[in-house]
């Protein structure tokens, strides 16, 4: 028998956010806490980072980046000193992202864009959106920050602030939002349970419909080119290998539950390998090849809906944040 | 952590500006101490609350659901605040919605159907409108937003009664009636709540009605449908006013399955609320049904009992209801 490869933390509070910065893992608490994690280390470091709940964590070159209820933005080294970077006074401040190449974090507040500087100060982007922004990304191939909205996505150049932002318009309320490695696609998550995509050459869009929940998670294979996300009874895969996209295509389904009841909270792909990492309502997280739809057990259901999952950035290390607030860490190597 | 627990209830308190509203809130949160609130407000700061509280502000944002249908729509900042709410361990027992008087109710309700995760997460108890005795009459007259928040209401406090007459109180019960004829109608006084007959009604009951349960609909008030009479005759048929259907006859389940969704398909933009408890052919229990619009909800629950009279009863709240169409399709379901 080799040892066992999974090791549980009981952290007793919501994870509001799980992410990996090299060998240290983040999970975001809802009682102001982040707690720092690595494999080998018996116990977590609890950091007290604020006295409101923390809403979301991001990886930074230097440590996490983390933005609480009442809106502040606190920076944590992996070794847990902990600092106040920004009070943006938004309210259940959500989403965040990281711009590496002006060393800025970028948040949502609202129907702006807030700015903060690594000095600590801030600025608005002039835009105003149409109603509360959704989502974030920021292009993998230029100074542009993508923000979904009520009726479509607009993209906002960072470098000209003045430049009017493109509107990608779609009827609707966009949510989530993420773009394809190559920069060449952008992907919402809708609340009529659907992705919608945009061919950023032409405008170019597409809907895609029929899934029994709501998309909160995305997740890129790889090969840089296949999409998956939760919200199914399994892991649709979305190809965009070609120039048409998904377009005309039926997904492939990775590790469909079979169950109407039991669908995917929580998905992530390896970041070298052809696995994904399959987290269910119903707290069961399999292991799957995604080349033959071969599954092995990471987690037996536990009734506790499996919330994030995180991949070291070396793809030796895994980490499930389930509903009770229990975060599992797994190595790779001793299960394969 | 919100799988395990129970689903938090929400009291939206709708009523216009200078009905009362904040002062009945501030009398729930001072007096019900033992209860934790999660408080949402729409249009300003409530002045004198407990610090200790959550509470949050939001700006109303009506989403149209991208489904075709035209009167469904939800509140985006509703689905993203209560998702939020979700992420705190210090965890509250309950809701309190305060709306702007001139809010729809509609996409409010409509909200705690569509969303899949604030149907996890939280049910509507109830929707408390607050009225001003005095001035009800003429905003009745007036805008339509009054209309529809005693459309949708389950409580109605009619408030100030000290400052009205008698006849004044019977009046504004009786416009109250001929739309919402299921309300539970209370009084109000300087913060205090009494029922018709005058008996204090404890402030805590006001926030655990349990009027969005099926079981509910069913169980706790007997004299709900029962009640329930038709609108008064002076109205125009373009204003809101309800329809009582009964039936002895058991109901063909397809039959009535495809009238209801027909009807709520090509008329759910006028009706605003239904609600029902059906005798199903050859069913043991009875089905409830209710109704937000075009979003409805309907399962079997208890047994039918054998002293129990097997009869089917069915409220609409609505615009321009046709009233002699629907009870000829309802009694249709029958055959």
């Amino acid at each position: 028998m080799t040892t066992n490869p999974h090791t549980p933390h009981a952290l007793n509070t919501p994870i509001n956010g799980l992410v990996w910065n090299a060998d240290t893992l983040a999970a975001a608490g809802g009682e102001g806490t982040l707690h720092l994690l690595r494999p080998n280390l018996t116990k977590p470091l609890a950091v007290q980072v604020s006295d409101a709940p923390l809403m979301t964590v991001i990886a930074t070159p230097e440590g996490f980046a983390t933005a609480d209820e009442s809106g502040r933005i606190h920076l944590t080294t992996v070794q847990g000193e902990t600092t106040l970077l920004a009070d943006t006074k938004y309210m259940f401040l959500e989403n965040i992202v990281y711009f590496a190449k002006k060393k800025q974090i970028i948040a949502a507040t609202g129907k702006s864009v807030t700015i903060i500087n690594a000095d600590g100060s801030t600025s608005q982007l002039p835009h105003k959106l149409p109603s509360t922004i959704g989502g974030m990304a920021i292009s993998p191939i230029g100074p542009r920050l993508a923000v979904s909205h009520y009726g479509g996505a607009s993209i906002l150049a960072l470098d000209n602030t003045k430049n009017p932002p493109r509107l990608l318009p779609w009827k609707g309320s966009h949510l989530g939002l993420t773009y394809s490695p190559d920069g060449k696609w952008l992907i919402s998550s809708m609340q009529e349970q659907a992705i919608h995509l945009w061919r950023l050459s032409d405008g170019m869009d597409l809907q895609m419909r029929g899934y029994p929940s709501k998309i909160t998670q995305f997740s890129w294979m790889s090969d840089n080119t296949t999409l998956g996300t939760n919200g199914g009874g399994g892991v649709p895969l979305w190809s965009f290998a070609t120039e048409k996209g998904p377009a005309g295509t039926q997904a492939r389904v990775l590790a469909d539950s079979g169950v109407q009841e039991t669908l995917v909270t929580s998905l992530a792909m390896h970041p070298k390998g052809p696995f994904c990492a399959i987290g269910y309502t119903d707290g069961l997280t399999l292991l799957t090849q995604t080349v033959e739809d071969r599954a092995i057990l990471l987690h037996e259901p536990n009734a506790q809906p499996v919330q994030h999952i995180a991949w070291s950035a070396n793809g030796m290390h895994l980490a499930l944040a389930h509903a009770n607030g229990t975060v599992t860490l797994t190595d790779f190597a001793a299960l394969v | 952590m919100s799988s395990t627990k129970r689903p938090i209830p929400v009291t939206v308190l709708t009523g216009f500006l200078g009905s009362g509203k904040t002062t009945l809130l501030n009398r729930i949160l001072s007096e019900n101490s033992d209860t934790k609130y999660a408080v949402i407000i729409n249009e300003y700061g409530l002045e004198g609350i407990d610090d200790k509280l959550i509470t949050a502000q939001v700006d109303e944002e009506v989403f149209e659901m991208n489904n075709g249908c035209i009167c469904c729509t939800v509140r985006g900042d509703l689905i993203r605040i209560l998702a939020a709410l979700m992420k705190r361990r210090d965890k509250f027992d309950a809701i309190l919605l305060e709306t702007t008087g001139l809010a729809d109710p509609a996409p409010v309700a409509q909200t705690f159907f569509a969303d899949p995760d604030v149907k996890t997460n939280t049910e509507l108890d109830s929707i408390l409108t607050m009225v001003d005795a005095a001035h009800i009459l003429g905003q009745l007259k007036d805008s339509p937003e009054a209309t529809d928040q005693i459309a949708f209401a389950d409580t109605i406090i009619i408030n100030k009664i000290d400052a009205v007459l008698k006849a004044d109180i019977e009046a504004a019960e009786a416009a109250i009636r001929a739309i919402n004829p299921f309300a539970t109608l209370l009084h109000g006084t300087r913060g205090q709540v009494t029922d018709a007959s005058g008996q204090a009604f404890s402030l805590s009951s006001l926030l655990t009605r349990h009027a969005f349960s099926l079981e509910h609909v069913l169980g706790v008030d007997p004299e709900f449908l029962a009640n329930a009479a038709e609108g008064h005759h002076h109205h125009h048929d373009a204003d809101v006013s309800s329809i009582s259907l009964k039936s002895d006859k058991p109901l063909d389940g397809t039959k009535f399955d495809d009238w209801m969704s027909t009807l709520l398909a090509t008329h759910g933009q006028n009706i605003l609320r239904t609600k029902g408890i059906l005798n199903i052919e050859n069913e043991p229990k009875k089905f409830v049904f209710q109704a937000v619009h075009m979003m409805s909800d309907g399962e079997f629950t208890s047994d039918w009992q054998p002293d129990e009279k097997r009869a089917s009863t069915l409220v609409l709240i609505g615009r321009g209801l046709n009233k002699a169409q629907l009870k000829e399709q309802f009694l249709a379901c029958a055959q």
